[in-house]
């Protein structure tokens, strides 16, 4: 890194000199030796004191140079040294600029590579890859290799959430496997090639999809490249295969596969406070169903009787009494499959009670973004903790809230840093910052605002499927009733055997309605079927 | 707390009891027939969060005896296990007697009534050697501080070996642990009695502290045999020549260097006075089988 960096002040000091007017390259020439000079400074404070000089005399050039090399370069290396200040969106405002001048000026490409730290820096979603698509260009075969390949990246995911399959698979695809993005790179192709769209020319290939998730779960980084979240996008991919195998059919795969998701989240250690993995409770609920498809009812139910213990109350999981009344339905335990749409309807019924009048108001976003992002504990939110928690979880809210604390973050230190603050460039770069975070807010409350609706609407479905199962088991059990047929007897007739322990490297323990932290996520249940042997689910 | 007896699991598949007859009906109307118990449990099975099988166990010990009536041993002690399975183990183990004395009971007896029990009764372990079979059949878990759930694991262990033993001659006077009251006392004298086949039968518990380090406390019977006929070699008769202060013939493997003291306070004529209390001791050839129980505290890692 150091070389790199030296490499490139040499550069910057032989290349200033000759192609700046007098007067101008006095000032450049002044600023790049405090740049230069801040990378030498033992103390944090006086390397901050040469950034800062060097900002105000590149930006004294940007801002009054009338020749373009140097207003440029001055551009360029304003957004270097507001970057090394650690102000990436301040600086990725002057990266913007170089963009938009277009490939004809010469710090286009390096302007690219400053964009994609931006992008790595504050975790940017949305910014910097829509500024990158726009600017997509031949030009960028010029760019550094390693940024190339994380450009690809930024452009193939950025098509992928716009359904542009076809395009996305190949800037994706031209992601080399000694680019950090790599793995990200090939999870994301798996999903492109599990779902397909046919009719954008792009066929489904599972197989292909399976290679790619699988590949992506043996990936170790290593000397040569260190794969950026790697550990996440294993877990993800882990979720995919568990998915797709669903999809398949494959349904004691997809349990496997679900049942391998961790429980703890990576960087949780024995003795600390439970911590789970973002993708465990989704794991449950879903691996509650591949179980059920398995013909594994007790494996379902015990996934479920996690989701549903006191540790994960303020889960929001409707769809998972619906499952639990369907497993229950199909074993023909009819009170028990009432119980579990009953459960439904205290749970969930007033939650959509409480949110339908929240988006029927039309509020302004602000309020929505505060619905979720508000102080808490002063007041408290209107809405129900399982739904404000769901909403936490999403990953683009997640976006927003770092991208505003990154604004307020850089806020702060404009208007606080010695020689910077009451500057011109703070001004501007304030002025800047507040525009955005204005912006910010309201598109986050929007998107608060239409998650909230998507809530509303899949309760109300699963207000429908309840009614249903509701109805369908009452027939099903009146059918029984008058078929002379005897559940009772039937019921009485089989036995309860604990289930299989599968190995040594497992250990029983027997449920006596204590919920021990350790023990969660592996619960079975063993149950009867009251079914006449021809209506048992096959 | 939990635990479970995993032998009992591990062998029983535990069928539900059979449904028991029903009642016999009345003869005009069949009684519509009664759910009988649940018609679904819950049950855990659990990926071990703390794994035996495969692995090797070191162990460091702090045993201390806790029957010392006629004698008190304090040990150092280091076991070696290996985990075959779960359930089942070998282990090997060695203890070093740093402290092993005739019991403050015993110096009474001898200071104030001029009695002592037989020297088989009160005989000292220097060292001992064994190995055995380690049997795991039940586990357990518990909560503690906040909810932090510790996993134990009751064990029973059983083993055979060696064990070196000698007898106290003079008694230990001002002499504590470490040091002494009286800085001219010559402090405690002891004659060797040999080796003596050794068994020991223990029970404990391991408490799974992490992956690698566990707790560990046992009791364990350390139990060896004492026929006390020859001290330092040497038979009665050959004590009595030495403590007469005679030269002559002694029998052999008998070693007379060894009655003699060797520390700074060592008296000129503590060669004759220690067979002479030898020779007591030998005055009515004793045997026994000691049980020496003691408690055994320490740590063991994993690997």
């Amino acid at each position: 890194m150091t070389t790199t960096r030296n490499v490139a002040l040499l550069a910057l000091v032989l290349a200033a000199a000759p192609s700046a007017r007098a007067d101008e390259g006095g000032a450049l020439n002044q600023a790049i030796l405090a740049y230069n000079d801040s990378f030498n400074a033992a103390l944090a404070s006086t390397r901050q004191a040469k950034l800062v000089e060097a900002a105000l005399g590149f930006y004294d050039v940007e801002q009054n140079s009338g020749v373009d090399e140097s207003r440029f370069k001055a551009q360029y290396y304003l957004a270097q040294s507001l970057f090394e200040l650690g102000l990436p969106f301040s600086a990725l405002s002057y990266y913007t600029q170089l963009i938009k001048a277009g490939p004809s000026q010469p710090f286009f490409t390096r302007a690219i590579e400053g964009a994609v730290k931006v992008a790595e820096t504050m975790k940017d979603e949305t910014f910097v890859p829509t500024i990158i698509d726009k600017a997509y260009s031949g030009e960028f075969g010029n760019v550094a290799a390693e940024a190339r390949g994380k450009v690809h990246f930024i452009i193939g995911r950025g098509d992928y959430r716009r359904d542009k399959y076809s395009e996305g698979l190949k800037f994706l695809r031209a992601v080399p496997p000694e680019n950090p993005y790599y793995a990200s790179a090939r999870y994301i192709e798996g999903l492109i090639l599990s779902r397909g769209v046919p009719e954008k020319g792009v066929a489904p290939d599972p197989d292909k999809a399976l290679k790619a998730f699988e590949e992506v779960r043996k990936l170790q980084s290593n000397d040569k490249v260190k794969y950026v979240d790697l550990e996440s996008v294993q877990d993800l991919s882990q979720v995919a295969l568990a998915r797709l195998h669903y999809a398949l059919g494959n349904y004691q795969k997809s349990a496997d596969n679900y049942n391998a998701i961790p429980k703890y989240d990576r960087a949780w250690k024995p003795g600390e406070p439970e911590r789970y993995s973002p993708y465990w409770e989704e794991s449950l609920f879903e691996g509650a169903w591949a179980d059920f498809m398995n013909d594994d009812p007790g494996g379902a139910l015990g996934k479920l009787q996690t989701l549903h213990s006191p540790a994960l109350a303020d889960s929001f999981q409707p769809e998972s009494w619906v499952l639990k009344a369907t497993i229950y339905y199909y074993s023909c335990l009819f009170e028990q499959a009432k119980a579990a749409v009953d459960q439904y309807d205290k749970i969930y019924a007033p939650m959509n009670e409480t949110i339908k009048p929240l988006i029927e108001q039309n509020r302004e976003p602000e309020y929505y973004f505060n619905l979720v992002a508000g102080d808490q504990a002063a007041g408290g939110s209107a809405l129900p903790v399982p739904i404000r928690l769901f909403l936490e979880k999403n990953e683009r809210y997640k976006g927003f809230l770092n991208f505003g604390a990154e604004l307020d973050k850089e806020s702060s230190f404009l208007d606080a840093a010695d020689g910077l603050k009451a500057s011109q460039l703070a001004k501007d770069l304030l002025d800047i910052i507040g525009r955005q975070r204005g912006g910010l807010a309201v598109s986050a409350g929007k998107f608060i605002r239409g998650r909230l609706k998507d809530v509303s609407d899949i309760l109300g479905n699963f207000d429908g499927q309840v009614e249903i199962v509701r109805l369908e088991t009452s027939t099903k059990e009146k059918e029984l009733l008058e078929s002379n047929d005897d559940p009772i007897s039937r019921l009485n007739g089989e036995a309860l055997y604990r289930p299989v322990v599968p190995d040594e490297s497992y250990e029983y323990w027997a449920f006596q309605g204590e919920y021990w932290p350790d023990e969660l996520g592996f619960y079975k249940y063993t149950l009867k079927n009251a079914c006449p042997s021809t209506d048992k689910k096959k | 707390m939990k635990s479970l007896l995993a032998l009992l699991l591990a062998a029983a598949p535990a069928a539900a009891a059979p449904a028991a007859a029903p009642a016999a009906a009345p003869a005009a109307a069949p009684a519509a027939p009664v759910l009988e118990g649940p018609v679904q449990e819950i049950h855990v099975v659990q990926v071990r969060p703390f794994t035996q099988a495969g692995r090797q166990e070191l162990a460091l010990f702090a045993p201390v005896q806790a029957n010392g009536k006629f004698s008190f041993h304090a040990s150092l002690g280091l076991d070696y296990t290996y985990h075959l399975r779960e359930s089942v183990g070998f282990w090997g183990g060695f203890n070093y007697v740093w402290y092993g004395r005739q019991s403050s009971l015993t110096e009474e007896l001898i200071n104030k009534v001029h009695e002592q029990p037989f020297a088989a009764n009160a005989l000292l372990m220097q060292w001992m050697g064994a190995v055995g079979i380690e049997m795991t059949p039940i586990y357990g878990k518990f909560t503690v501080l906040d909810n932090k759930v510790l996993h134990f694991a009751f064990y029973v262990n059983a083993g055979g070996g060696l064990a070196k033993t000698r007898v106290q001659l003079r008694g230990s006077g001002t002499c504590g642990v470490f040091t002494c009251t009286d800085p001219n006392d010559p402090g405690p004298s002891f004659g060797d009695t040999g080796m003596r086949p050794a068994g020991a039968l223990g029970a404990g518990f391991r408490v799974f502290l992490t992956q690698r380090w566990t707790l560990r406390l046992e009791v364990r019977d350390i139990i060896y045999s004492a026929l006390v006929d020859k001290i330092n070699g040497c038979s009665r008769d050959d004590v009595l020549h030495i403590a007469q202060g005679k030269s002559g013939a002694l029998g052999d493997g008998c070693n007379a260097d060894a009655f003699t003291d060797t520390g700074p306070n060592a008296a000129s004529d503590s060669q004759q006075k220690n067979a002479g209390i030898a020779a007591d001791q030998l005055s009515d050839i004793s045997s026994d089988v000691i049980n020496q129980l003691s408690f055994y505290g320490g740590v063991s890692f994993l690997f």
